[in-house]
């Protein structure tokens, strides 16, 4: 998968010469031309190839959500008008210094948005006049300095290269949760072995156990393939519609077909992810196996074959071995998926030593981007916290030397945690802890109103209550019988939210927008603080109540 | 200005120049007068020398620069490359010059 990245730089030298020298990469602009922009006829002249300080940084990366590294320059010959807020390091300077270190203040208000985006500065430590602004950037682990020599190629190339495998790899960030058990490590060890041979590979494990980040942080990442990472959902597609989807049509195979590529050749030189995969039918069972054994696809409606180079990595909760013995799943199909080495994604309850690891991991990543991010910066400058925005799960007690905010979780609520039977895995966990952790700090935001900040206002702890209330809504969805969409999400903190708010709005729907009766459902309480919880929750997930049929005030 | 100078000539691809690379050399190496700055920065001082002598050479490879002479080009390349390191170096290379020997 190719890498996007964003320019920040007020002159065009590095733009030029990043887009001359660095073509694997592809450039977020501010435009909507499609193509490179080295290609295009209105390049000359162009000033949209780049952002060219930090409001217009901030657009791209709106327009451009799926940015993975910034390459930002550091000395910015700006107006005032047009300079970064000053940030700690540039607060007594004056304004020729603070043009010269625009970078650094550039970068902290990046980091306010997204704790985890990795930013390569286009400088050397030693070409920083000021000391602190080098040392300030050794505390961001995913800021890096271009190095000492000048401006080279290759040099970047692994720089960004480096950032981003931090990034992809790093839990908080959004890589896989591994853990530190020894199950958990020889998982790891496998998919990444196997992940770089050409064979199909099948992971197993139930509902909510990371099957699909497994395979498209890990297995995809490791296979170091060119092409895309293409995840279908077999769930989710009618039957009929299957074979069209994976395997394209061309026009008049039926009445409305059109000339369309299906998801095996949109996947030519990457990985094709099948989830559910026991949901085949038989018939596109057979199309597969024939596309495993010959590397070839025929459209829906042709005859001639298309040659494509794709690693196939199937998944599924079933147990494909009695299926192929009922006949419902092909013997020769799951034999070509290579059963003897099946990757075996253990369910929460059998590695209950992670559950510390996996919950400081979900909370730091709960907080890394979007509106929760936003609430954090927000808490963070009313309580006065000095430093880039940041906080911590701490097990127990706090620690009297940390920085940023600390989320406490007491010793009672971890082994309520650890006696939870957790049906929907780690995707459950994550859903629980991400929310206790949103809802710990936006209580927190209220309870410090008007006061004056209070040295302990960076220790929250998450109450016992708010954790038990949030584990007993999914039991009840569980046994409301609500089917949960699981479609690919850009990043894997994407899941667990697009989980809840499917919740949220089935219970918008059933209860007709009445959010008393919706805290009565999942708090079991409807007093009017627990509605305006649901609907804060509500409003922070991106749903609207305005234009949805509700039912009149109380 | 070593930096600047020698941005593209870092950077140079083994196998053929296209225009934009080759107007991007020439935009580091000639927009702004090599020989010229350097004596506006630091005058005549001895260390400077063959910092001057390089800079000189590239100025005179500008018109084959500026017709594609591969030669020429890849030349003035490698001058930009040695300038920049040379210029890095210099106050190392004063600090031995003033050092006396030790008997």
């Amino acid at each position: 998968m190719t890498p996007k990245l964003l320019i920040v730089d007020d002159g065009d030298r590095h733009v030029e010469l990043l887009h001359q020298f660095l073509r694997g990469y592809t450039y977020a602009t501010r435009c909507d031309l499609p193509g490179p922009c080295w290609t295009c006829p209105s390049r000359p002249g162009c000033t949209l190839t780049h952002a060219h300080d930090l409001g217009e940084a901030q657009e791209a990366l709106l327009r451009h959500p799926d940015v993975e590294v910034v390459l930002l320059d550091v000395v910015f010959d700006l107006p005032e008008a047009r300079l970064a807020p000053l940030s700690d390091l540039t607060r007594t300077l004056s304004l020729t210094a603070r043009q010269q270190l625009q970078g650094l203040d550039i970068l902290h208000a990046l980091r306010r948005q997204d704790a985890h985006l990795p930013i390569v500065l286009m400088t050397a430590a030693e070409e920083l006049e000021y000391e602190d602004a080098a040392m300030s950037l050794s505390a961001d682990e995913f800021a890096t300095l271009a190095g000492a020599e000048a401006f080279d190629a290759r040099v970047l190339e692994l720089l960004i290269e480096r950032v981003l495998a931090r990034r992809r790899a790093h839990p908080a960030a959004g890589g896989y949760a591994f853990g530190s058990t020894s199950k958990m490590a020889r998982l790891r060890r496998d998919a990444e072995t196997l992940a770089r041979t050409s064979l199909p590979m099948l992971v197993l494990g139930e509902t909510g156990t990371g099957k699909s980040a497994l395979v498209e942080q890990v297995i995809h990442t490791a296979s170091r393939r060119p092409g895309p990472f293409v995840a279908v959902d077999l769930a989710a597609l009618p039957e009929t519609l299957v074979a069209a989807e994976l395997f394209g049509t061309a026009r008049g195979a039926f009445s409305g077909a059109v000339d369309r590529p299906g998801r095996f050749e949109a996947a030519h030189r990457g990985t094709l992810f099948l989830d559910e995969i026991g949901n085949l039918p038989l018939d596109s069972q057979r199309l597969l196996l024939l596309a495993l054994e010959d590397g070839k696809v025929t459209r829906l409606g042709e005859t001639t074959p298309r040659a494509v180079d794709v690693k196939l990595v199937a998944a599924t909760n079933i147990d494909l071995t009695d299926a192929a013995r009922r006949g419902a799943f092909r013997a020769d199909l799951f034999a070509r998926l290579n059963p003897a080495a099946a990757l075996h994604v253990p369910p929460l309850r059998e590695r209950m030593e992670d559950l510390p690891e996996l919950a400081t991991a979900f909370v730091a990543r709960a907080f890394s981007a979007g509106a929760d991010r936003a609430l954090l910066v927000e808490y963070c400058e009313r309580a006065g916290l000095r430093g880039p925005p940041s906080v911590t799960l701490k097990l127990g007690r706090p620690s009297p030397h940390a920085s940023g905010v600390q989320l406490v979780l007491a010793e009672a609520t971890l082994t309520a945690l650890r006696r939870h039977a957790w049906p929907g895995n780690v995707r459950e966990l994550e859903l629980v802890l991400s929310s206790a952790a949103v809802f710990a700090l936006a209580d927190g935001l209220a309870a410090l109103g008007e006061k004056q900040p209070q040295p302990a206002a960076s220790v929250i702890p998450i109450p016992a209550r708010l954790v038990r209330d949030l584990l007993t809504p999914l039991t009840q969805a569980v046994s409301m019988g609500l089917h949960f969409t699981v479609a690919p999400t850009p990043t894997l903190h994407g899941q667990p939210r697009s989980l809840e708010r499917q919740l949220y709005e089935r219970l918008f729907e059933e209860t007709s927008g009445d959010f008393a009766l919706m805290a009565l459902r999942l708090l079991g309480k409807e007093t009017p603080a627990d509605a305006r919880r649901v609907q804060l929750r509500f409003n922070q997930l991106g749903l609207r109540a305005r234009g949805r049929p509700t039912s009149p005030k109380k | 200005m070593g930096k600047y100078a020698s941005r593209t000539a870092r950077n140079l691809p083994p196998t053929e120049i296209v225009p934009a690379v080759l107007a991007m050399l020439c935009r580091d190496l000639y927009d702004i007068p090599l020989l010229v700055t350097l004596t506006k920065l630091a005058g005549d001082h001895p260390a400077l020398a063959p910092a001057r002598l390089m800079a000189r050479r590239i100025d005179v490879l500008e018109p084959k620069v500026r017709a594609g002479v591969v030669d020429a080009i890849r030349e003035a390349a490698d001058l930009a490359i040695q300038l920049d390191v040379g210029l890095r170096a210099l106050p190392e290379t004063i600090e031995r010059a003033e050092t006396p020997e030790s008997e």
